[in-house]
Order: C-alpha cells, then structure tokens, then sequence
C-alpha cells in the first residue's frame, strides 16, 4: 500500500477523531488507531494480511469510552472509493473550480470528480447524498482502485 | 451547445419556424450554392435564393465573420476550394448495414463541442449509436481543457455516443481500440504511414494528424454512456498552421497526405463511424486482447525514447509497448514502469 495513503488515513483519523480506521485492499490491509488518551499522537499498526475480497470496505471500530460523542455520530460516514484505476481531476478542467468541496452538500448523481484512464475521462457520480466532509485524494495525482476518495455524510 | 441545426435526419430537430431559423437556411443555402468552389455572380445566387443582391451581400459578411474565406471579385463569390458539406441523409446511406443502428445523425453548422451535443442526446439502447458532426467548433475539448477549436471546414469534427450495458473489466483500453479503428480508415483511405501514439493520437511522419478524446458516465444500473470525440485535420488553413507552429505542435492534414483526390468529409465520417461501431461491438464481446496485437504494429513510440509526464513528475524511458489492459510500459533506470494516464511525447533526439 502507498506510504501517502497511510499518511492520509492518519491525517483523516486526526481531523475527525475516528478511533480506529482500517482498510483492506486486495491482499493488503492496514488498521490505524488511536489511544482514547488526549494529546497522544496517533498510533499507527500496519498489518498485511491474506484477504481475499477484492472490494474495498472501511470498518470503523467503536468509539473508545473515554472519546468523545462525535466519533460515533460519525459512524455513519460514508466513503466514496474509485472505481477504477488512473489519475484524480477534482475539477472539469485545470484552474476551474472543483466540482465539491469539503462542505459542499451532494445529491445523488451529482459529479464528484473525474478520473482518467488512457484519456478516458469518467465521470463520477455520487451514489449517497450528504455534505462531503473529506477529499482524500489530491488533483492530478494517481488513484488506485477502491482508494477512498470522499467522506459524505 | 447546438446552436444552429444544420441537417438532421430528425426532422423536429429543425428551427425553420423562426425568423432566425430563415436566416440560417439561407446562409445553409447560400454556402451549399458556393460549396463546388466555383465563382457565383451576386445577381444569380440573389435570384437562386429569391433574395436582394444586398441581402447576399450581407449574408456573405455574415459567413466572412464566421471565418469562412470567401473571395470576392467583381464577378462574384466563390470558396477557395470546393467542400464537402455534411448532409445527414448522404451519412445514413453511406453507412450502409450500420444505418439502421444510428439512432440520430446530427449535421451542425456550428457548435460549441460535439462531444456536449451527444451526451445531451444519449443513445437509448445498447448497440446504437447517436451521431454528431459540425462544420465549425467553437469550444472543442482536448485533454484535461485543452481546446480543440475547428475552423470552418479545416478539421472533421464527430462524436460517437455508445451505450454498454455492462462495462467489460478493461473498459479504459477501449480508448486504443477506438486508435486501431481510426488507424484502420484512415490506411484505407491512403494515408498509409499513419500510426498511433499511445494511447490514441493519431500522427503522420512524427506529426499529429487526429486526437480522440472520450468522456464516460456511468449509470447506477451498471450501464455506461460513452461518447468518444475525434478530431482529425482535413484542410488546415496556412493561419492555422501558423497558429499551431507557435505552440510547437508538429501537425499535419489529410489533404497534404491525400492530395486532391482525398476522400470527401462525408465518405470518412460514414467510413469512421462504421469501423468504430464494428470495434465497439467486437471489444463488447471480445475485448482488447483482440485489438492489442493490431494496436502494437501501428505503435509509433515503440523502442522510442519517451517521456511521460504525469500530474507534476515526468519520467523518462524508452517505450515498451503495452499491457494486456492497454497500460504503457516504460523501460527506466529504475525498471518497468506501467502508465494508464500520463502525458507522453517523444525525447528530442540528441543526434
């Protein structure tokens, strides 16, 4: 798994003060949590393991007591992950304003970026609706297939 | 955007109600009057539109500032060139045995992108196919908003809308099928040198004759709205040339490869749309591995030292073909490296 991705689930675990993360893509997975003690810093473990399923799922451990309400509240995230391999346009073309922003509220159907494979360019469609409150993915950079690239809640 | 309907074999597509609608009928007529390139007296196209001689006159300025060159002497008018103007219901015949899958065939004097036209008129059902093609774009796509902007009658612009009801796996390598199916008219129509830079520029000599670009949208029942653009040069004009130097784009026409005895717009747009309708079902049913050895011999990057830039890094390698999924392979110092995005071109050569 790409050391940047890791890096983004740390930062994501800290902006929303999930306790626990984990990821599996193909045979690779990784789980990063963090004490429920204030101010310590995220502890990350990264385990590979056998996993059959091809899909992507993110699974979100329960809130530690100690945690705040919110993380629980959060339980309801829900991610948005790329369905193909290629690289990330937010915007429909450079310099334009991009098509969401943390914050921005989405219906279903709604484009949420675009991702190109061999000058293809596929749209992709938001299949929840919600307010997007993470863009994990950075334009003009390489996804991977089921990298997580929204949060819309 | 349409802005104006040219021919359509639709006929609710037309505008004729309005007093606009007149005014584009008559400059249709006017231009397809002008068309052979011979020279046209004021007097007689006047009479031949049922219309004042100052009313050619002003549709003339009308057609000049939509960048037509029209020579006028005191004898008349006429076209530098004889053109070929699209006609929907010449496209139906001439694709015959595909005719009846072409759900619409859109002619447009002008458009902003033919692209936009077809995904705003989607196929309905998977097999057909809704065409468009416009005499002059205003606001074509390339790549990631280059644009792609055609003068009246120097390129071939035309969209393609397909519908998949399910996407096959390696759905991104259509986008080098579509290269082989170009590659394949255009050799047809005797611009045998011609091949394809990864993954679908078409280029004549080491100089670019065609670009596709291909926009997707996937419906939440799994099927997929493809429209793929494809732009070729037909007759561009020395200004253009010009235009394109000044950015360093090495491009060339089909009419300098051709001559004058080069296929007629219609002939090649009818010809592209079959091969292309061809590939589609045949990638559906068998995908790219069935293209991928044809697309390897058109490969003009093979063994080439290229670069390939990708969001902000650029790697440099020698091109190696392609995999199973259409992906690029880049021999580096630092081992195979694959691509399925990126912006490749060719190192200048040191010698």
């Amino acid at each position: 798994m790409d050391i940047r991705k890791v890096k983004k689930l740390i930062e994501l675990l800290e902006e929303t003060g999930v306790a626990e993360i984990e990821i599996k893509e193909g045979e690779e997975s990784v789980r990063i949590s963090r004490y429920a003690s204030a101010g310590a810093p995220p502890v990350q473990q990264v385990h590979y393991a056998a996993a059959p399923a091809a899909a992507a799922s993110v699974a979100q451990a329960p809130a530690a007591a100690s945690a705040p309400a919110a993380p629980a509240a959060r339980a309801s995230d829900q991610t948005i992950t790329a369905p193909m391999v290629g690289t990330f346009y937010a915007a429909a073309t450079p310099g334009a304003k991009p098509f969401v922003e943390i914050g921005s509220t989405v219906s279903v159907g709604d484009t949420l970026c675009i991702i190109e494979a061999m000058k293809m360019m596929n749209q992709i469609e938001s299949d929840k609706a919600g307010r997007v409150v993470s863009v994990m993915a950075k334009n003009g950079e390489p996804v991977e297939f089921g990298q997580p690239l929204f949060i819309i809640e | 955007m349409q802005k104006n309907s040219g021919s359509s074999d639709r006929a609710h597509d037309r505008d004729m109600n309005e007093p606009a609608g007149q005014n584009v009928s008559r400059r249709e007529q006017l231009l397809a009057l002008l068309s052979d390139g011979e020279m046209h007296s004021g007097e007689r196209l006047a009479s031949q539109l049922n219309v004042t001689r100052a009313a050619v006159w002003k549709l003339i300025h009308g057609l000049k500032d939509m960048g037509l060159m029209i020579e006028a002497e005191h004898h008349g008018y006429r076209l530098p060139h004889a053109m070929d103007l699209y006609d929907a219901a010449r496209l139906r015949q001439l694709c015959a045995g595909y005719e009846s899958r072409l759900q619409q065939i859109d002619c447009l004097f002008e458009v902003d992108s033919t692209n936009t036209h077809v995904t705003s008129h989607p196929v309905n059902q998977s097999g057909d196919a809704v065409l468009c093609v416009a005499e002059i774009q205003h606001s074509g796509r390339g790549r990631r908003g280059r644009s792609w902007v055609a003068p009246f009658g120097e390129s071939i612009c035309m969209s393609l809308g397909w519908l998949f009801d399910s996407l096959p796996p390696d759905f991104s390598s259509l986008s080098l099928v579509v290269g082989v199916a170009l590659t394949r008219v255009l050799r047809a129509a005797g611009a045998y040198d011609v091949g394809v830079k990864w993954p679908n520029d078409l280029f004549w000599r080491g100089r670019k004759l065609a670009g596709v670009l291909i926009e997707m949208r996937g419906e939440p029942d799994g099927q997929a709205q493809m429209v793929i653009g494809i732009g070729v040069n037909h007759r561009l004009s020395e200004s253009s040339r010009k235009q394109l130097l000044e950015q360093q784009l090495l491009v060339c026409d089909l009419h300098e490869i051709l001559g004058e005895h080069s296929t007629g717009r219609n002939q090649l747009v009818a010809a592209i749309t079959c091969e292309l309708m061809s590939c589609l079902k045949q990638f559906e049913q068998s995908g790219f591995m069935s293209f991928m050895a044809e697309w390897q011999y058109y490969d003009v990057l093979a063994s080439s030292e290229v670069q390939v830039l990708q969001g902000e890094q650029c790697f440099v390698g020698v091109a190696a073909g392609i995999t199973l999924d259409g992906s690029l392979l880049l021999n580096t110092p630092h081992g195979i490296r694959k691509f399925n995005s990126g912006e490749v071109s060719l190192r200048a050569r040191r010698d």
